[in-house]
């Protein structure tokens, strides 16, 4: 345990190299001429000889593993300089002098160290390391000795301030955790992945909260007389978004071509690392349709292939989008029509005090709410004018149904269409005063819900 | 050339359809350590045509263990034939007859092994791309150049490893792809 390392952390690089340089011979040449030869190691003082095998002709002037026997330099200090630098409330000279030694005879094997260690309040292992360090740093410091020093003392800068509680429970962590069993590690990792998915889960909620808050927003907007201008708006705002994302897209994917710079057909396949405005859900979903419509993953590049492919691309996003645009959509319109009927409910029971008699359901026309799939399908039919071009592939889309091909069309598009005129500020006034008409039919309705 | 009286076509692309890869066989017993599979990297047309009306050199990256890894290749065949053990990934760079456009550099894993063993001599493990180089408003005589190809002849009697070579058809992808869009609304 003992820190004979330079400052990076990292063993001193030796200046001259230990294995004798040598030139890398050809494979297959003839055997090399290997030698028993006498040698001396000169960190040994008792020049004792031994033997080794040894390459013939090549010269060795030192045992080159000679470099290797470091020993660490003797700490020691006169009383003057313990009094100095030293004092330590809870330390004696005594004792530190029989750390001191023990470090110095046993090499800073702290394991062997804490366990020699004899003075009577025996001390834990962050103790002896601690007062080691401190003392050796001090000294180094007051006698202001060149750097080099350093490794020969033990010490580094990482030493210097060596914290006694942190390596304490450092130990007793490293402890806790070599002595866990198979079923506490496996516990362990189980919480870990709740954990995990708690996060997650909370996220997402707290996405779902925020869109929650904007469509109350919204009708409360509405609630307060402005019907018509705060869900214009609101539309207006939507709109602009879904044409935004679409323009983005094809610029995303059309590049400029350059005369004189010629390209590979099969560049156009690919999606630049960082496609400006495509989130990367969006790319992963893109490439999940892709996949499920069984779309090859590098058609034959082609032009028509490649042309066949971007629009295909582009339409995938174009729809997605409009998708995502349909689910806030329909939250909001869900939480109009809650907030509606509270308030109608309110108002109905305002008119049955004023006027006992309400007009009787004119029999011209169809009872809309006990029929919902009726009116939604009115609805869309008569596609209000505040409503962009966006529904309508979506409404020609049920016209066509899956005719040529095995796969399902995609539920959600029809059924996002059919929510999105219904936001139209004129369409909901118009249901309002039908709610103000047909008691029993809003009573059904609210049965509905 | 005098660059003053060229002229750039307007509004014009033209795509040279390619295909590069490689072939390699399984030396076998015939090989040694160090040459176990004699691969051939090439750049060819997709139908057995010469490149040359629109490509003027190939060079070849290969790996650097190779003798002059470099190889340029000025004349059709476009190809480099070595043998090795391992697998590696060349650098194919294209330099086109005008040579105002840019070089355009493709990379390719030599393929040895398909995961078929033992590897049989008279089935060679065949890994190749078909792209198509497309040239935006080329220089007019470059433009004549490129469109004239219809002209451009097989050489006589084919590639000599043309029976291996695959064939490149848009007309699959091309289908399913027109089929899925019917799936989703254009916007």
């Amino acid at each position: 345990m003992g820190e004979v390392v330079s400052e990076d952390g990292r063993f001193p690089a030796r200046s001259t190299a230990l294995v004798p340089a040598r030139k890398v011979e050809k494979r297959g040449g003839a055997a090399k001429r290997w030698e028993w030869i006498a040698f001396k190691n000169s960190a040994r003082t008792d020049s004792l000889e031994l033997f080794h095998w040894q390459k013939a002709g090549v010269e060795v002037v030192e045992y080159p593993y000679a470099a290797f026997n470091v020993r660490l330099e003797r700490i020691e200090y006169t009383e003057e300089e313990y009094e100095k630098h030293l004092k330590d409330a809870t330390w004696t000279m005594a004792d530190t002098d029989h750390l001191m030694d023990l470090c110095y005879q046993l090499d800073l094997r702290w394991p062997v160290i804490v366990d020699r260690y004899l003075p009577v309040p025996s001390r834990p292992l962050e103790q002896l390391q601690a007062r080691y360090y401190f003392v050796a740093h001090a000294l180094h410091e007051a006698r202001s000795t060149s750097v080099g020093d350093v490794a020969a003392l033990g010490i580094s800068s990482r030493s210097k301030h060596f914290d006694a509680q942190y390596e304490e429970k450092r130990r007793r962590q490293l402890h806790a955790a070599f002595c866990r069993t198979r079923a506490e590690e496996a516990e362990e990792k189980a919480l870990r992945d709740e954990l995990k998915a708690v996060e997650l889960e909370s996220r997402r909620l707290k996405k779902s909260a925020k869109q929650h808050a904007d469509a109350q927003r919204a009708a409360r907007a509405a609630q307060h007389g402005d019907v018509g201008h705060a869900a214009q708006q609101q539309q207006q705002r939507a709109q602009a978004r879904a044409a935004d994302a679409v323009a983005r897209t094809e610029k995303a994917t059309a590049r400029r071509p350059v005369p004189g710079q010629p390209y590979l057909q099969s560049a156009r396949l690919r999606i630049p690392d960082a496609p400006p405005g495509l989130s990367k859900g969006m790319l992963r979903k893109l490439a999940l349709v892709l996949d499920e419509l069984g779309v090859p993953q590098r058609p034959t590049p082609t032009e028509l292939a490649c042309d066949a492919y971007d629009a295909l691309r582009r339409d995938i996003v174009t729809l997605l989008s409009l998708q995502k645009l349909a689910n806030v959509k329909q939250a909001e319109l869900a939480h109009l029509r809650k907030n509606l009927d509270d308030s109608a409910h309110a108002q109905r029971a305002h008119h049955h005090a004023a006027k006992p008699q309400a007009a009787a359901p004119a029999p011209s026309q169809p009872p809309q709410q006990q029929q919902p799939q009726q009116q939604q399908q009115q609805q869309q039919q008569q596609p209000p004018k505040l409503q962009g071009p966006y529904h309508q592939p979506a409404a020609t889309k049920q016209a066509k149904p899956a005719a040529s091909h095995k796969r399902k069309t995609p539920p959600q598009v029809t059924a996002a269409a059919s929510h999105v005129p219904a936001a139209d500020p004129q369409q909901q006034q118009q249901q309002q005063q039908q709610q103000h008409q047909h008691p029993a039919a809003r009573s059904h309705k609210r049965a509905r819900k | 050339m005098d660059e003053t009286t060229r002229k750039r076509t307007t509004k014009k692309a033209v795509c040279c359809p390619v295909v590069y890869g490689s072939i390699a066989f399984a030396l076998g017993k015939k090989g040694d350590e160090f040459a176990t599979h004699k691969w051939t990297l090439f750049v060819r047309g997709p139908s057995g045509e010469e490149l040359s009306y629109f490509l003027a050199k190939v060079v070849f990256k290969l790996h650097p263990s190779f003798s002059q890894p470099i190889r340029e290749v000025t004349e059709p065949p476009f190809e480099v034939s070595e043998k090795g053990w391992g697998e590696f990934e060349a650098a194919i760079r294209l330099h086109f007859k005008d040579p105002t456009e840019r070089p355009v550099e493709v990379s390719h894993v030599v393929k040895l092994y398909d995961g078929v063993s033992p590897q049989l001599a008279t089935r060679p493990v065949v890994s190749e791309v078909y792209d198509e180089v497309v040239f935006t408003e080329p220089y007019e005589d470059f433009y004549d150049a490129l469109t004239s190809k219809k002209t451009a002849t097989s050489p006589k009697g084919g590639h000599p490893l043309g029976e291996h070579f695959g064939r490149f058809d848009d007309a699959k992808d091309v289908e399913i792809m027109l089929k899925v869009s019917e799936y989703v609304p254009p916007a």
